[in-house]
């Protein structure tokens, strides 16, 4: 150290004041107790504003969020009426399944085919 | 991140409380600008979340900017007090040490009070000032020498 930089430092300004002390440890307790440095530059009233505000659009699009329940799967059956072999005559002369009386001719030749599907369109029933 | 942060600055300014007053009370010539300095600086700080890597020339520059401001804001005052608390240079003893430093520009004022009222090395000085080692040694050189030319005129 030559000697103008002893001649400064024999000038060093003195220690700060217990003033200063005070005030610095005032500084660092606040700053201590106001939790840790957490600080909210947000108002309180601009929290709640946007608070009610996303709770009210909330409550608008909730209905439109919630999907409807997935329809149920019916067990859908669809006819095929195909010609069949000639049935035999029945015993019974009244057939009291057939509008006609002679209960012949009508329903002869067909053979019903009934096929299960699971389908959700409509039912369909389709002759061959 | 916050608590940590508060937590150095308390145990820095702890430790270094001398050397940061030295500092500040170097540039402004004046206790209650300097202690009004510091104050304000280190509530400037702790409403940082973090500090940089390098903290100590990080500090030092704080209080210098807020010494700054400090003289914006009480322009009129300081140059009040200094005049009422100088006192008569005729001397190389009584030569009072804001006096001698006003032959000085403000890289070089500030590289010396900081080396050696800071205690920062030329490194974090040019850390501080954002320059290079060469320059900041270079300032402080030519302080030096000036300081040396004027005091000899004075006495």
């Amino acid at each position: 150290m030559n000697d103008i930089e002893q001649w400064l430092a024999e000038r060093a300004p003195e220690a700060p004041s217990e003033a200063l002390e005070q005030r610095m440890a005032t500084l660092f307790d606040h700053h201590r107790r106001r939790g840790h440095g957490f600080r909210r530059p947000v108002p309180l009233w601009a929290c709640a504003a946007a608070c009610a505000a996303f709770l009210l659009l909330g409550f608008l699009l909730a209905p439109m969020a919630i999907s409807p329940p997935p329809a149920a799967i019916e067990t859908q059956s669809v006819v095929y009426i195909l010609p069949g072999p000639p049935t035999p005559p029945l015993r019974n002369a009244f057939d009291w399944s057939q509008p006609a009386a002679s209960g012949r001719g009508t329903g002869e030749g067909l053979q019903t085919l009934v096929v299960e599907t699971f389908s959700e369109s409509n039912t369909k029933d389709e002759t061959i | 991140m916050a608590n940590s942060v508060a937590e150095y600055l308390r145990m820095f300014y702890e430790l270094h409380r001398k050397e940061l007053f030295a500092y500040a009370a170097a540039l402004t010539g004046n206790q209650a600008a300097a202690e009004d300095a510091i104050h304000e600086a280190f509530a400037r700080m702790l409403a940082r979340p973090e500090l940089p890597r390098e903290p100590r020339p990080y500090i030092f520059r704080c209080v210098r900017n807020a010494v700054i401001d400090e003289f914006r804001r009480s322009a009129r005052e300081v140059e009040h007090a200094q005049a009422a608390a100088a006192p008569p240079g005729n001397g190389h003893a009584h030569l009072d040490l804001r006096e001698a430093l006003a032959v000085l520009n403000e890289e070089e004022r500030d590289t010396i009070t900081l080396k050696i009222y800071g205690g920062l090395t030329f490194s974090e000085i040019s850390l501080l000032r954002e320059t290079s080692l060469n320059t900041v040694a270079s300032w402080y050189r030519r302080g030096l020498g000036k300081l040396r030319a004027h005091l000899e005129k004075e006495t």
